[in-house]
C-alpha cells in the first residue's frame, strides 16, 4: 500500500512538473520597467566588414534605446546550420525573434507555416518608400508582409591583375573564348584560372554553372526542366573548367576556395559582394583584385547578371505585441538610407533597399563595391543562383553532381537528366 | 533464499529512468515509424506516402552507397580497429619501456572531440598545404603527392584512418581486462612450457572474449553513426564515396528536407544496427559454450 501511495505522489508530481513545463513556456510580457528584449539570428562574421558594421549599428541602437529597447545577437558562424535551427524552431512553433533566411520561390514552407510576424501594420508610407515594391511583393504571402527584404547581392568576377600580368595576360576576358585562353596561359604559369569548391553547396562552382546556363538558355533556363540542351552546355563548360581549377577544388570548401584566390593559387573567383571585405583584409595588395562582369559567348549577347537569392529578415509570429512594435522600429532603423550607406560603404554590401550614393561615398566604398553596383544596375538579365532557386531534393543533390562531374564520373547529359529528376522528387 | 521485490516497489525505482529512456529513446524510435510513412518537408501539412519512401529509398545510388560504406566501416571497427586495440594492449601489458607514455599518448586522442580530429585530419590531407603532401614533395615523391580526399580510391581510406588510429578507448577497455586475468593461469603454462603466443592463444584471448564482445559493440555503434568524418573531410564525396548511412540522414534532412525518407533511412539503420548486434550476440554465446 506504501509503494502504491509513493506511486501516486510521484506520477502527481511528474504531472505538476509537466504542466508547469508547458504552461510556463508561453511568451511573457515585457514587466513594467523592463526594456522589450528581442534576440536577432545572423551570420556575419566578426572579421567580416558587414559583420563589424552590424555589431557597431546593434550597439548604438541599443545605447539610444537604453531602459526601452536590448536587442540581442546570436551569431552562427555557418550559414546552413543557422537555416536548420530555424525551420527547427518553425517547425516546433517557437520561431526566433528575428531571423535571416534565404528567400526561394519553390519552398514556401517558411510563409506557409503561420509561425511569421506580418509587418504590414508597421509598414508606413515613408518606410515602404525604401523598397523596391516588386521585392515586396515577393516577401508578401496571402496579404501579409512576412520578411523584410533585405540582400540580393550579385555574382561577379573578381580576377587577380598581377597573375594575369605574370601571365601574359593584358585584358580581362570578355567573352568565354578568351577566358579559356586566358585559362590556358595561366595553366602554363602554374596557376589555376578559377576557384571552384565542390563541398556543402558548391557555391563557386554553381556560380558559373548558373552563368553558363543563363548564358545558353536566358534568364528563366531554371523555371522549367533541367533536362535541357542548355543545362547539358553549361555542364560541359563546367567541366571544361574543373581542368583549370585548383588541386582541391574537388571536395574543397568555400573557405578553401576563397584562400586559393587570397594566395595567388587562383587567379578569378566568382563570388558576391561580400568577398570584397575579405580580398581587402587578406590579400598582399588588395588593389590587384578587380572586379568585372562575367565573360559572355559572344559580345552581341545580352549582359546577364546572377544573384543570390533574396535574402530577408523575418520575424516571430509569437512576440508580444510590444516586442513586434520594438522589432519593427529596430527594422525601420535598419534599413534607412543612412545606415544601408553605412553598410555599402563600410561593410562593402549591397542590400535590397534602395540606395544612391554620391561620388565621395562611391569613392569611399571603393571600386570593386562600384563595379558591383555597376553591374547589378545595368545588366540585361538577371537570374538566381542555381542552388538558391531549386527544390530542396534538387539542392541537395546538386554538389555531388558537380564533383562527379568535375572528376569526369559523369558526362554532362547525365549530370542535367540526374538534376532534373532529382529536383521533381 | 530469494527475498522477491514487490512490483510496485520496483516500478518505483525504476520509474524515473523508465520515463527518461522512454520520453528520449523509445518515443523517438516509435515515431520514426508513422513519419517514414509521409511525404513531410518538417514544416508543411504531412501528405501520407505508404511505402513509398522505402522504394524510394532503394533506388537512391547514395542511399545505397551509404549502406555500403556503413557495412565497410562496421568491418573495420571489427576487423582493424579492435584487433590493434587489442595488440597494443596486449603489448602494453607486458610494460615495455616507456608504456606508461605509450598509453597515455594513445589513450588522448579520446579526449578530443571527433569533428576537430576531422579538422586536423582535413588540413593533413589538403593536397595543397597539408604537411603530409608537404613531406612527401620534400622527400622527392611528388607523384604521391595526391588529393587524397578526392579521389575514389583513397578518400574513403582517409577518412577512416584516424578512426583506425586513434585505439585509445579500445585499448583501455582491453587492459582493464587483462589486468583481472589471474598470473596463476599464465605461471601454470609457463611451467608446461607455453610460449608467450601460446599463452596469448590459449589463455588470454578465451578469457578476454567478453572484453572483445564490448569493444566490437562498442566500436560497431560508432560506426554505424559515423557521420563527423565524412561530413568534414568529404562532405560524403567524393561523389558521394564516403557516403555514410548518417550522413545521407544528415543531408536528406537538412538539405532535402525530406523528413519522411530520412526516416525510413532511420528504419533501415535501427534494423541494420539491431542485425549486427543480434549476430555478435549469438557470436559471443558461442564463444561462451565453446570456453566456459
Amino acid at each position: 500500500m506504501k509503494a502504491q501511495k509513493a506511486i501516486t505522489v510521484l506520477v502527481a508530481a511528474l504531472m505538476l512538473c509537466a504542466s508547469a513545463a508547458v504552461f510556463g513556456a508561453g511568451q511573457a510580457e515585457p514587466s513594467k520597467g523592463k526594456p522589450v528584449t528581442f534576440t536577432v539570428y545572423f551570420h556575419f562574421t566578426p572579421q567580416e566588414a558587414r559583420g563589424i558594421v552590424l555589431r557597431d549599428f546593434v550597439k548604438q541602437y541599443n545605447e539610444q534605446n537604453v531602459g526601452k529597447v536590448t536587442v540581442e545577437l546570436s551569431y552562427f558562424a555557418d550559414w546552413q546550420p543557422m537555416q536548420q535551427k530555424i525551420r527547427t524552431m518553425v517547425a516546433a512553433k517557437e520561431p526566433p525573434d528575428v531571423f535571416y533566411f534565404n528567400y526561394n520561390p519553390n519552398d514556401l514552407s517558411l510563409f506557409e507555416s503561420g509561425q511569421l510576424m506580418d509587418f504590414t501594420p508597421y509598414m508606413d508610407a515613408a518606410w515602404k518608400a525604401r523598397f523596391y515594391q516588386s521585392d515586396l511583393d515577393t516577401m508578401s504571402y496571402k496579404g501579409k508582409l512576412l520578411a523584410i527584404p533585405m540582400e540580393q547581392g550579385p555574382v561577379i568576377f573578381y580576377y587577380n591583375k598581377a597573375l594575369l600580368q605574370q601571365a601574359g595576360v593584358t585584358d580581362i576576358p570578355r567573352t568565354w573564348d578568351e577566358f579559356f585562353a586566358m585559362a590556358d596561359k595561366l595553366k602554363s604559369a602554374g596557376v589555376g584560372a578559377a576557384s571552384l569548391f565542390t563541398a556543402d553547396d558548391a557555391w563557386h562552382a554553381t556560380n558559373l554553372l548558373t552563368y553558363f546556363a543563363g548564358e545558353a538558355g536566358g534568364a528563366n533556363v531554371l523555371g522549367g526542366p533541367l533536362n535541357t540542351p542548355a543545362m547539358v552546355q553549361a555542364a560541359t563548360m563546367l567541366q571544361k573548367l574543373f581542368e583549370y581549377a585548383a588541386q582541391d577544388a574537388v571536395g574543397g570548401k568555400w573557405a578553401v576556395s576563397v584562400q586559393d584566390f587570397v594566395a595567388g593559387r587562383t587567379a578569378v573567383i566568382a563570388d558576391g559582394p561580400w568577398l570584397i571585405g575579405i580580398l581587402d583584409g587578406q590579400m598582399k595588395d588588395p588593389t590587384q583584385a578587380v572586379a568585372a562582369p562575367a565573360p559572355r559567348f559572344k559580345m552581341s549577347d545580352p549582359s546577364l547578371v546572377v544573384t543570390d537569392a533574396n535574402t530577408p529578415w523575418a520575424a516571430s509570429a509569437r512576440l508580444s505585441d510590444a516586442q513586434k512594435l520594438a522589432v519593427a522600429d529596430f527594422m525601420k532603423a535598419y534599413t534607412s538610407e543612412k545606415v544601408m550607406k553605412n553598410f555599402a560603404v563600410k561593410g562593402k554590401d549591397i542590400f535590397a533597399s534602395r540606395l544612391s550614393l554620391t561620388p565621395d561615398e562611391q569613392t569611399q566604398a571603393g571600386t570593386k563595391l562600384a563595379a558591383n553596383i555597376q553591374l547589378a544596375s545595368t545588366a540585361d538579365m538577371r537570374m538566381v543562383q542555381i542552388s538558391r532557386i531549386l527544390k530542396p531534393a534538387g539542392m541537395n543533390q546538386l554538389p555531388s553532381l558537380v564533383e562527379q562531374l568535375a572528376l569526369n564520373k559523369i558526362t554532362p547529359a547525365q549530370f542535367a537528366a540526374a538534376l532534373d529528376q532529382a529536383n521533381v522528387q | 533464499m530469494h527475498n522477491r521485490i514487490p512490483f510496485a516497489t520496483a516500478l518505483l525505482y525504476l520509474s524515473p529512468a523508465l520515463l527518461l529512456v522512454g520520453a528520449f529513446y523509445l518515443y523517438p524510435i516509435v515515431y520514426t515509424v508513422p513519419v517514414s510513412l509521409f511525404r513531410w518537408d518538417g514544416i508543411s501539412q504531412m501528405t501520407w506516402a505508404g511505402l513509398g519512401n522505402f522504394g524510394i529509398l532503394f533506388t537512391r545510388r547514395d542511399f545505397l552507397i551509404g549502406l555500403a560504406n556503413s557495412a565497410i566501416w562496421i568491418a573495420v571497427g571489427t576487423f582493424i580497429h579492435t584487433p590493434l586495440g587489442l595488440f597494443i594492449a596486449l603489448v602494453l601489458s607486458r610494460k615495455p619501456a616507456g608504456w606508461g607514455f605509450f598509453r597515455t599518448a594513445y589513450f588522448v586522442p579520446n579526449v578530443l572531440s571527433v569533428a576537430s580530429l576531422a579538422l586536423l585530419w582535413y588540413f593533413l590531407l589538403n593536397p595543397t598545404i597539408g604537411p603530409i603532401n608537404g613531406v612527401l614533395r620534400a622527400v622527392g615523391l611528388p607523384k604521391a603527392a595526391v588529393s587524397w580526399l578526392s579521389r575514389d580510391g583513397s578518400a574513403i581510406i582517409a577518412t577512416m584512418t584516424p578512426f583506425v588510429l586513434y585505439i585509445g578507448f579500445t585499448m583501455l577497455i582491453f587492459l582493464a581486462q587483462l589486468t583481472v586475468i589471474p598470473r596463476e593461469y599464465f605461471e601454470a603454462a609457463q611451467i608446461d612450457g607455453a610460449s608467450k603466443t601460446q599463452q596469448d592463444l590459449h589463455i588470454t584471448l578465451p578469457l578476454l572474449r567478453r572484453a572483445i564482445m564490448i569493444n566490437v559493440l562498442f566500436n560497431a555503434s560508432f560506426c554505424l553513426k559515423m557521420i563527423e568524418y565524412p561530413l568534414i573531410m568529404t562532405s560524403g564525396g567524393p561523389g558521394n564515396a564516403t557516403m555514410t548511412l548518417p550522413l545521407f540522414m544528415y543531408f536528406q534532412m537538412t538539405r532535402a528536407r525530406q523528413f519522411g525518407l530520412t526516416m525510413a533511412a532511420a528504419l533501415v539503420a535501427i534494423v541494420f544496427g539491431a542485425l549486427f548486434m543480434g549476430i555478435v550476440t549469438l557470436l559471443q554465446r558461442a564463444a561462451d559454450r565453446r570456453w566456459s
